[in-house]
């Protein structure tokens, strides 16, 4: 709930900055507000998000799961996660192009990612095939 | 864990103990990048109109930039940290 509380409370002062900060002589700086609001929101949100994946985790051990299947799901997050919010940042900049660029190369990198699940899926389906 | 330190802390401490399990991260709020950069850019904003209206338009241009640097050298280190943080998290390695 605090949590909660204070993330609220510093995105507003972050908002209220960046309306001040546009009107000035330097409106690159209210792009830097909300970099650095966005970064410090991020950062007070991770430890909790570190414990529920650390839960996740105990609990794959328990199901015998593979681990690497698993943390190939982490990291699809991970990347998901910081590319939206570098494309936000660029769009909030007005450039749109870069955006894209950016959300694109998330997409080829989580593609990546998938290929070898999606290559020792196919695998046992020939196994059971043959 | 480094945290981003210079100054004063802002302490809002809203001690509502519903759910008592996440004591992690504490209530602090490292917002005071904040109002450095409203700060920077009031500064930035009246030197440049000093310097305009002196007449100096080269040294106006120059508080410009150096205002961004100093933001910068502000607000990289805190993106550093969410990247090396993120990285740590979801085991991106």
């Amino acid at each position: 709930m605090e949590q909660v509380m204070s993330v609220i409370i510093l995105a507003f002062i972050g908002m209220i900055a960046g309306i001040f900060i546009n009107e000035s002589k330097l409106p690159v700086l209210g792009l830097m507000v909300v970099l650095a609001c966005g970064s410090l929101i991020f950062l007070k949100v991770l430890p909790q998000l570190a414990e529920v994946l650390r839960v996740f985790t105990r609990l794959a051990e328990y199901a015998s799961l593979n681990q690497a299947y698993l943390f190939t799901i982490f990291k699809v997050l991970g990347i998901a996660y910081i590319s939206e919010f570098a494309a936000q940042i660029c769009r909030d900049g007005g450039q749109n192009a870069l955006a894209m660029k950016i959300e694109m190369a998330a997409k080829i990198g989580v593609m990546a990612l998938s290929i070898p699940i999606m290559m020792s899926v196919l695998e046992s389906i020939l196994q059971i095939l043959h | 864990m480094r945290r981003y330190d210079v100054g004063v802390d802002i302490d809002v401490d809203i001690d509502i103990d519903v759910d008592g399990d996440i004591k992690e991260c504490g209530t602090m709020i490292d917002g005071e990048i904040i109002f450095f950069l409203t700060g920077l850019a009031i500064a930035v904003t009246i030197l440049h109109t000093f310097l305009k209206q002196a007449g100096r338009d080269e040294y106006a241009y120059l508080t410009l930039i150096v205002g961004l640097t100093i933001a910068l050298l502000k607000v990289i280190p805190i993106v550093q940290q969410l990247f090396t943080q993120v990285q740590s998290v979801f085991k991106l390695y």
